[in-house]
Parts: C-alpha cells; structure tokens; sequence
C-alpha cells in the first residue's frame, strides 16, 4: 500500500489509529498485537501471497534470535547459527534481487526477450531482511535479552518503515514499545505527526512527481539528447530523488509520530552538504549508519587486526601514508560502497555508482588527513552572525563542488545501464545536440516551465528549512544532526495554530487531488 | 492495564531537541484546536464542489472539460431538428451539424456524450430531447467501433456523467447513484477541482463560452487540448479491437425502434493504422451496419483515444456521415 494513496489515507489509516485507540483500553501487548497484525494487512494489500515471504522469514530469524540466545536450549556455537542466519536471509534476497535480473540479462541476449519478467521483488525485502539481520548480530555479541515474538514482530514490521525504511535499529525502538505508558492516541503527538505526513505529501505528490516526467524521457532517450535538454533532465531527476525520497521519510516519520513513536531521522538536506563525507551522512543516514556498523566498521577492524599480527602500525600517522590510508581507510571504503551498490540493484551500472561514491569518499578522507581540517572550522561551523563572507563564498562553492560529484553518480543510478549512463553523460557535454534537433526539434530547449520548477526546486533545497528544522520545537524525531542546528537561509518554524493549520490544510486538499493516480516510492524497488 | 501516568514529551523544547537536555512535561494545548483549522479548509471545498456544480452558469466559468458541451444536449427544448445524432465523444468531436444540413439541406443536431459520461447517463439525453421536441425523422446512433457495448466497459472518466447528472437531475436521482456507486460519488469533489489548472483560466481571460459556442455548432466542438496528429506508424491497441460487444447499442436501438422511430446506427471513421482492417469484417454481435470508414491517421488526434478528428478534419467526416444518413432521408 502507498503512502500517498486513498485507501491508504483514507481507509487504512484511520482504521489503525482507531483500532490502537481501542487496544491501548487493554493491555500495552494489545496495542503492540494491533500494530504488527495492521502492518500484516498494509504489506498485504499489494501482494498478498508475498506475506508468506515476510513471515517466513520473520518466523526464521525469530528461530535463530531463539537458538543464538538459547531460549531454545541447544549446543550448537553461536557464531555458526549467526552465519547460518545471515546466509540464509541473504540467500533470499538474492534469490529475488538478483537470480531473475541475472537469468533475464542472458535469457535477453540469448533470445531478444525477458523470460521473467513477471517475476516480483517482494517489496521491502532488503528493509526488513537487514534489520532482523542487524538483530541477530548484536543478540550474538550480546548486550540485550530476546524480545518477546509480539515486540520482534512489530519491530520486524511497523507499516511505516515496512517498505523503504528508515532501517531501524532494535535499540532505539523496542524500549518505545516496551516503555509502560498511557498508550492512547495523543492530540500533540497526531498533530504534530500529521502535519509531518502532510509536508512529506506535500514533497511526494506535488514535487517529486512533476519532476519525474521530464527526467524520465530525458533518461529514456540518452542518446539524442540536447545538451540543455541533458542538463533539465539530470537536474530533474536530482530533484525527483530528492524530493521522492525526502516526502516519502517524512511521511514514514510523521506516521510512526502519530502512534507516539520516535523513528530516527534519515533525511537532512543532503544537497547543502559541503562535501561527500557530510553527503552520506546526510542522505539515507540509517542506510550508512548500517553498513558502517555492520560493514565497513568489521572490514576495517579486520586489516587493523591483520596490520598489527603482522607487525604494521594502524595509527593516525600510519593512516596518513599512501599504504596504510589504502589499507585502513580505502579498502573498507571501497568494499563497503562496492556492497552499497549492489544492493541498489543488479547492473553494472549500480556498481560504478557506489564505487564513483567509494572514489569520492576516498578522497574526501584524503584531503582531510594530508591537508589537515585546516577550512573546515570555517565552513562547517559558526552562526550566521560569526561567519565571514569569504567563509559563505567557500561554503557555496565546496556544496556545489559536492552536488556536481552526487549529479555524476546519479546518472549512473538512474540510466538503463552503463551504455546508457555514458550516453546520457555525453548529452551532459552536448556531444548530441545534433542528432537530438534531428529526433525533435521542439524537444531541444526545456520549456520555460521545466526552468521555473527546476529553478523553484532548487530555493527549495538550498534556501528553506528541512522538515525537522521546522518541527524542531517539538522534538520530531529520536536525534538531531550538527547540520540541522545551522539555521537555514529562510527560516520558519511549525507551531499548531490557526495559520498553520489553514495553509497545511490547503496542502493536504491539494495533494488528495493530485493523487488520483498515485504513483510508487523510488526507494520501493530496493 | 496500563498506567495512566503521561509519559513526558519535550513539547516545545528546542533545548531537548538540540541539545539533549531534559525538559519539564507541558500538557499540549491548542492541538486539537489545530485540527479543526486543518480539516475546515478541505472540509468546505469538498462540500461545497456538488452545490457549485449545480449552479445554472457553472458551465460559463466551470473548469470542466467536456462539460459546456455535455451541457447542450440538455438545452436543446424546441429544437426540432430531423436528424438526432446520439453516440460518443467521436460523434460531437467528429462531425459539424451544419456541415451536415448545408449539403442534406436538413435539421440535424448532435447530442454529445462521452465514453465516461454513457454509462452513467446512459440515453438520458435522447430522452430529454424527445420529450421537448417534435418527433425526429432519424435518430443515428453515432459510435466508435469499440464504444458499442458501454455499459460494461470500465470507463475512467464516469465523473463527466456525475458532472451531467448533477447538473441535471433530481436530489432522488442522485442519491440514487450515490447508493449504488458511493467511491465514485465520493471522489467526484475531487476530479472536478483537479480539472483546476491554468489552462483553465485562458478561456475565461478570452472571454469564450463553451457553452454558447457547443449550442451554435448545434452540439459540435472543437477539442481544445491541441493534440498533435496521429503518427502515419500507428497501431491500435489490442484492448480496443477486443472490445467486439455491441450489446448496449443494439438495446438502445431496439428500444427506440419499438418506439415508432427510425434509427441507424452508424460508425466513426477509424485511423488507417497497420491493424486497422480488424474492423472491416466483423459481426457486430449481430448489429446490422456497414463497417466503419477507414480515413488517414494524420486526420486524427494523438490523444490516446484513435477516435477524435483533428479539427481540419471534422468536414471531411461530416460529409462521410451526410452521404451515409443520405439514402435514409430519401436524398
């Protein structure tokens, strides 16, 4: 089920906040009861026999959390059931993500056609695969007891990070669920939670979605495009991803608000960050806090171990070399941005994605560590009033510097292939201008509309406050990011009044309209 | 049970927020006051769409598409024409009356409609004109190969017909409807605020009106979507060549036939795209007529739809359909 969608807001919803209100008369096992079965019947409206995969695979790794903690008593080492586990769940994520695109990828060149091309990624797949796998790593390390299989289960599947995360954390979330509270439904927590969703909706239905008709021709015909026509289109879809993704975090956000439950942020203005280490810190933050966690922080502590049996030193100094940076800062870099890639999907061209971010990071934690943070202070720190000209010219030009790096990859993230990608690259350089007056003369310039809202888009991004600056009054979300506490350009902040409630109303009414042929999530298809 | 003890929220509280600093609980005011200054805006637009569309000069300044037109069929009180021409959005788009009655030397009128509009008026229209008019020497069913059996076909655009009912029916008759199709009822504020854009506001800064020009055309109208031309490559889609059924027109026909009057049914023109011919040689369910004319598809608009003309086209099919009607009318 969408998000932004009539059944969804209009019937689902408002049936799981009544069916909370009533359970959280009961018993807080009620309310957490009604969350998990709710969730069930929301990942059930798209495809119902995709449940059985979903279960499944909550019910396995409920199994291995029991075994690894010995609530079922066995003998077996722990750390062969963790590898078992994880095999298993990575098993069917390939099995779904990659088996058919690869069998299709020969099938189309040994036969002109996709032979599977019915075949369904069962949605959110990757989401709740890593959470429940991030589970088990830690229950294997230690540190906490079981949960019981309700809480597991409404952790594994409340409907609002169900699909496209945020990837949730068992830490920050199940004491929310545990806490022994009045669970009734609160008018602050909906208020502010609502209007979360509707700004999120407001991104959604009535951003994201006007970009994506321009970018999506001009990424469907890479190979006759003009360059001002590249230019729209590589732009465009900037700002469809952004706002797609943006809207759609918002929302996941503000409806967990809505039952009182705190996710932790996963979106904070990505485009305003300075450079590409800032980036990944602010674009999808639980994915890159999970594959530092769970993959670049064991890689690296790997070779740091393998260095010092063989005698070599893992220092700062020692990073500062051309070997040890190689070894201690790239490798992990690379195989962990190599891995982030492939889970985007199966082509080659997701794999040049994450490697072009690997080459970018990498360089990024080289300029820091051989010329030392000698202009950070400058530009990532101080208040409106303490910062310098000179310090706003630099910081404009590293965020631009970072955005041109991002526009790069996101060719390659959104191109049919490489081919394709590169084609699109060479409209960016004009190098099809001629062949694209050939094709459609009319489509040579952007019309005066598409430069309006790239142009009204980018104010947007780069001028306004994020969502949870907005709502930062009233604590939106588990924590804040150092970039959240600069101010914005533009600055206003949500508060439940008359004015407030008028113009988020006329949002809202505007959104409903547009969504009548509602159209799916980005992030769904990973 | 659990405790009735309010867990502490950090309303308010930038400090806890940026800072992580504990902050005293405040008990929220002014929220659900908020709500019903969020709810109140909708609330009233939502309302308000079905008593706006009732209002007699809605079609003057109305964002409706297809409605000025639609609406003439309902205006149409001592007309008295010869010819009564009722079908689908082809027919209205299609042909120009007067084109038809210079070269018959005869009255006709078109009664337009549209696929959306069918199944929920279904001949409501022809109703109406025969019950303010003088009996017709000709009534012609005028459809697209595809449009025959509309009853059962999934229209998307049924809100053309709510817009007609409420314009032009009884509160019984519409509660009626609503009973029986309430999700369509209830998204009707909704697709009529989304026919809101600026295209919307041209007509009215040119000072046109829809309505007045349908009713000179004697129910013909331009589409003003400006669509290109239909590509010489064309294919129609399958889903339209499977629609074969003719159920509905055939009833319809028989019901007026019953009735004393003379009817034909006859076919738009279809484009002359690589699978054109699937038309030529069909049954109809049994439906007597002559198979549809195949014109170029470069006399047709690019909108989906492979059955609106392009304006400078309208003559050409109109003079088809005047030879057509010719004999009946013992020309």
């Amino acid at each position: 089920m969408l998000f932004n969608s009539y059944p969804f807001l209009f019937c689902f919803l408002p049936i799981a906040l009544i069916g909370y209100q009533i359970a959280a008369h009961f018993h807080r096992r009620a309310v957490v009861i009604w969350l998990a079965l709710a969730s069930l019947g929301f990942y059930a409206y798209w495809k119902p026999e995709f449940l059985i995969v979903l279960g499944a695979s909550i019910v396995f790794n409920y199994a291995m959390a029991s075994l690894i903690s010995r609530r079922i008593p066995n003998k077996a080492p722990t750390e062969w059931l963790l590898t078992f586990a994880i095999a298993v769940d990575l098993g069917a994520l390939c099995f779904y993500k990659y088996l058919f695109p690869t069998l299709n990828f020969f099938a189309r060149h040994a036969t002109g056609h996709n032979r599977w091309e019915g075949v369904f990624l069962p949605l959110g797949i990757s989401f709740f695969t890593f959470t429940q796998i991030a589970y088990l790593v830690d229950l294997q390390e230690g540190g906490f007891e079981q949960h019981g299989f309700a809480d597991y289960m409404l952790f594994a599947t409340f409907f609002p990070h169900l699909i496209a995360g945020p990837i949730l954390h068992h830490a920050e979330i199940m004491p929310q669920f545990q806490e022994q509270r009045d669970y009734r439904l609160r008018a602050d927590d909906l208020a502010i939670g609502f209007s979360w969703f509707i700004m999120g909706l407001f991104k959604k239905v009535l951003l994201a979605d006007r970009f994506s008709g321009g970018a999506d021709a001009a990424f469907a015909a890479p190979h006759s495009l003009s360059f001002a026509a590249a230019w729209a289109g590589s732009l465009g879809y900037a700002l469809q991803l952004y706002f797609d993704f943006s809207g759609y975090s918002d929302m996941a956000l503000g409806l967990a608000r809505m039952f009182s439950i705190d996710f932790p942020l996963n979106f904070s203005s990505p485009y305003k960050a300075t450079n590409v280490i800032d980036f990944w810190q602010r674009w999808h933050m639980t994915l890159t806090r999970y594959i530092n966690m769970y993959i670049y922080n064991p890689v690296a502590v790997r070779i740091t171990r393998w260095r010092v049996a063989h005698g070599l030193k893992s220092s700062r100094k020692a990073m500062a070399t051309p070997i040890g940076f190689l070894a201690l800062i790239a490798t992990p870099t690379f195989i962990t941005l190599f891995l982030a890639g492939v889970w985007h999907g199966a082509g080659l061209q997701f794999i040049i994605f994450g490697l072009l971010h690997a080459v970018y990071l990498s360089i990024n934690h080289a300029w820091r560590l051989f010329r030392g943070p000698k202009n950070a202070p400058a530009m990532a720190s101080g208040t409106l009033s303490t910062r310098s000209p000179s310090s706003y010219i630099a910081s404009a030009g590293s965020c631009l510097l970072t955005f041109a790096a991002v526009l790069l990859a996101q060719v390659f993230f959104r191109a049919a292939g490489v081919r394709d990608a590169f084609a699109f690259l060479g409209g960016l350089l004009g190098r099809h201008s001629a062949a694209a007056v050939a094709v459609d003369p009319a489509a040579y310039h952007p019309g005066r509309g598409t430069l309006a809202m790239l142009v009204a888009g980018f104010l947007i991004v780069w001028c306004f406050p994020n969502t949870q600056q907005i709502l930062a009054k009233f604590k939106p979300a588990l924590e804040v990011t150092g970039a959240d506490r600069k101010p914005a350009l533009i600055n206003f902040q949500w508060r439940p009044t008359a004015a407030w409630g008028l113009a988020l109303g006329i949002v809202l009414f505007a959104a409903v309209i547009k969504m009548q042929d509602p159209s799916s999530f980005l992030y769904f298809q990973f | 049970m659990p405790s009735q003890q309010t867990i502490p929220r950090p309303h308010e509280a930038p400090e806890a927020f940026l800072t992580g600093a504990p902050v005293p609980a405040r008990q929220p005011q002014g929220f659900l006051r908020f709500f019903f200054w969020l709810f109140v805006l909708p609330a009233i637009f939502y309302l308000s769409a079905i008593p706006v569309v009732r209002l007699p000069s809605y079609e003057r300044w109305g964002p409706s598409h297809y409605g000025p037109a639609l609406d003439f069929a309902y205006t149409t009180q001592g007309q008295n024409a010869d010819v009564v021409v009722f079908g689908d959005s082809s027919a209205f788009l299609g042909i120009d009356p007067r084109l038809v009655n210079r070269q018959l030397g005869v009255k006709s009128l078109v009664l337009p409609n549209t696929a959306g509009s069918l199944p929920v008026l279904r001949d409501q229209a022809l109703e109406f004109y025969l019950a303010h008019n003088t009996r017709p020497r000709l009534i012609v069913m005028y459809f697209t190969a595809w449009d025959l059996d509309f009853d059962t076909s999934a229209s998307t655009h049924l809100f053309e017909g709510e817009e007609m009912l409420l314009r032009h029916d009884s509160p019984r008759q519409i509660a009626e409807f609503a009973l029986h199709h309430p999700l369509e009822f209830a998204a009707f504020p909704l697709r009529s605020y989304s026919s809101l854009g600026p295209g919307v506001l041209k007509p009215l800064l040119r000072g046109d009106n829809r309505a007045r020009q349908a009713a000179a055309a004697l129910g013909h109208a331009d589409d003003s979507e400006n669509y290109p031309p239909l590509d010489q490559r064309c294919t129609i889609p399958s889903q339209l060549i499977a629609r074969d059924r003719a159920a509905t027109v055939r009833a319809l026909a028989a019901k007026y036939q019953s009735r004393g009057y003379e009817v034909a049914v006859y076919l738009a023109p279809v484009p002359d795209c690589t699978n054109a011919s699937a038309f030529a040689n069909r049954g109809y369910d049994g439906l007597a007529i002559a198979p549809p004319a195949t014109l170029q598809a470069s006399a047709f608009l690019d909108d989906g739809l492979y059955a609106h003309m392009e304006p400078a086209s309208v003559s050409e099919a109109s003079r088809l359909f005047a030879d057509a009607i010719a004999k009946k009318l013992g020309k």
